[in-house]
């Protein structure tokens, strides 16, 4: 008797959980989770074979709207236990989420190492060059004249961190940029990005509608990249040189081999590991 | 638009996602508007939803028995700024929006629709496509239309946003 069950593809609405977002209304994040599920269902992945882990603030409440695997990491640290799930179980498909002051402020040096790491995995950056969750402080991202914030008078007055430019430079493997607006193509930069071997970053202009009302103008600003993605990161610097960061598109696609550690351990005893240890 | 939508088959499945896809927003916005309070516009959004649900089984319905050609998300035939399926997503409802601009946002998805249908249409007229495709690329463009009037017919007993109309007296940036 064949037990088996049949297979039934899943729709990407099949990937959301029952958790209703409270996000703003019109925030881009809505958009971003619907790409998110389309680019899950698109690939045939199994909920219990994806992991989703995020780290705090607007965005990084995406695990909870998910029937995904999802972890809801302190503040900046999504990158170092997705890095940690993915190398002790690779069978898995591990995603990072999260925002503008999450991924490139307190987390900003986790996300040099996962692009230097290289671990099989996609990180999902929701950028509005804001922190919503906190009220509408000046984030990583913020330009330097932006003189809303009460914290920032006349605006931070530094330059943005610029976060395609850091992950070319910082060895991430596949580096596209999208507009949440457009939940088709960025369900396309993430389904590509999960099937690209190692670090996967994907850039998403995600709209902050309540501190940076602006913004909404953001879809008329985006526009497609001129050229093709390059596997060249020397070519793919020189095109960032010409970036306005309204571009969209994959911009990068490297081939370097992904960072997996042999899990196979040879220690049979836990008093091998700490004999290393002995003073 | 990019591509072309050269049979029965791949229009219906083109239509199903517009109509699929426009309900689960609607749901979508509604929740969120629920959250925010704004119990009338929700309520609009959730009847929209519930109308485009079922126009999605009559569809459903139709397409018994029918095989279906699998597009990717990304492969349909109309590109990001005019995009049927998605009443542009982000940015397009406000926590403060009136019925008024509710249906002026169903009525655009409807114009966008009827846009699509028409130009398969075009596409495939003099002798390029089958008559069958044109025939029912019209059949849904007339139902798209025939709903739009039926919105704007609505539309009517609401009035328009006064101006001034997104202004919260309590707004959320403040910081301390």
């Amino acid at each position: 008797m064949n037990l088996a069950c049949p297979h039934v593809a899943l729709k990407a609405k099949d990937y959301k959980s029952t958790t209703k977002p409270v996000w703003c209304p019109g925030c881009g994040d809505y958009g971003v989770l619907l790409s998110i599920t389309k680019a899950m269902a698109e690939l045939e992945l199994k909920p219990e074979q994806v992991a989703l882990i995020s780290g705090i603030g607007c965005s990084s409440r995406m695990p909870a709207y998910l029937n995904v695997y999802g972890f809801h990491a302190v503040h900046g640290r999504a990158l170092p236990v997705a890095t940690g799930l993915k190398v002790s179980r690779p069978d898995l498909t591990v995603l990072a989420a999260g925002g503008d002051g999450d991924g490139f402020s307190i987390g900003g040096n986790h996300f040099l190492q996962a692009c230097r790491r290289n671990v099989d995995m996609t990180y999902i950056v929701m950028d509005n060059q804001v922190y919503g969750m906190t009220k509408g402080q000046a984030s990583p991202t913020t330009e330097a004249n932006w003189d809303k914030s009460k914290l920032t008078p006349g605006g931070p007055k530094i330059n943005p961190f610029l976060p395609l430019v850091i992950a070319l430079a910082s060895g991430a493997n596949f580096i596209a940029r999208t507009s949440s607006s457009d939940t088709n193509a960025t369900a396309k930069a993430i389904a590509e990005g999960i099937r690209h071997p190692g670090f996967s970053f994907v850039h998403v202009l995600s709209p902050c509608v309540t501190y940076r009302p602006e913004q909404r103008q953001w879809k008329k600003m985006v526009h497609p990249a001129p050229r093709e993605f390059t596997d060249d990161p020397a070519v793919a610097a020189h095109r960032l040189m010409g970036d306005d960061n309204f571009y969209v598109g994959t911009l990068y696609k490297g081939n370097r081999p992904p960072y997996q550690p042999d899990l196979n351990s040879t220690v049979e005893h836990l008093s091998e590991l700490e004999a290393g240890f002995r003073v | 638009m990019r591509g072309a939508v050269v049979n029965c088959e791949a229009l219906l499945v083109h239509t199903l996602v517009i109509l699929s896809e426009t309900g689960e927003c609607y749901e979508m916005f509604a929740d969120q508007l629920k959250v925010a309070n704004n119990s009338e516009t929700a309520e609009l959004f959730d009847e929209l939803a519930e109308v485009q649900h079922k126009r999605t089984g009559n569809l459903e319905k139709m397409m018994e028995g029918l095989e279906r050609p699998h597009i990717s998300p990304w492969d349909f035939t109309w590109d990001a700024d005019h995009s049927p399926e998605m009443p542009t997503i982000n940015a397009a409802v406000h926590y403060l929006m009136t019925p008024h601009q509710v249906l002026s946002l169903a009525v655009n998805v409807e114009q966008w629709a009827i846009e699509f249908f028409t130009w398969v249409d075009q596409c495939n007229s003099n002798g390029k496509g089958d008559d069958a495709l044109r025939q029912l690329a019209r059949q849904f463009s007339h139902d798209a239309e025939k709903f739009r009037k039926q919105l704007l017919k609505r539309q009517e007993s609401f009035s328009p946003p006064e101006e001034g109309w997104d202004h919260d007296p309590d707004p959320p940036l403040i910081q301390e």
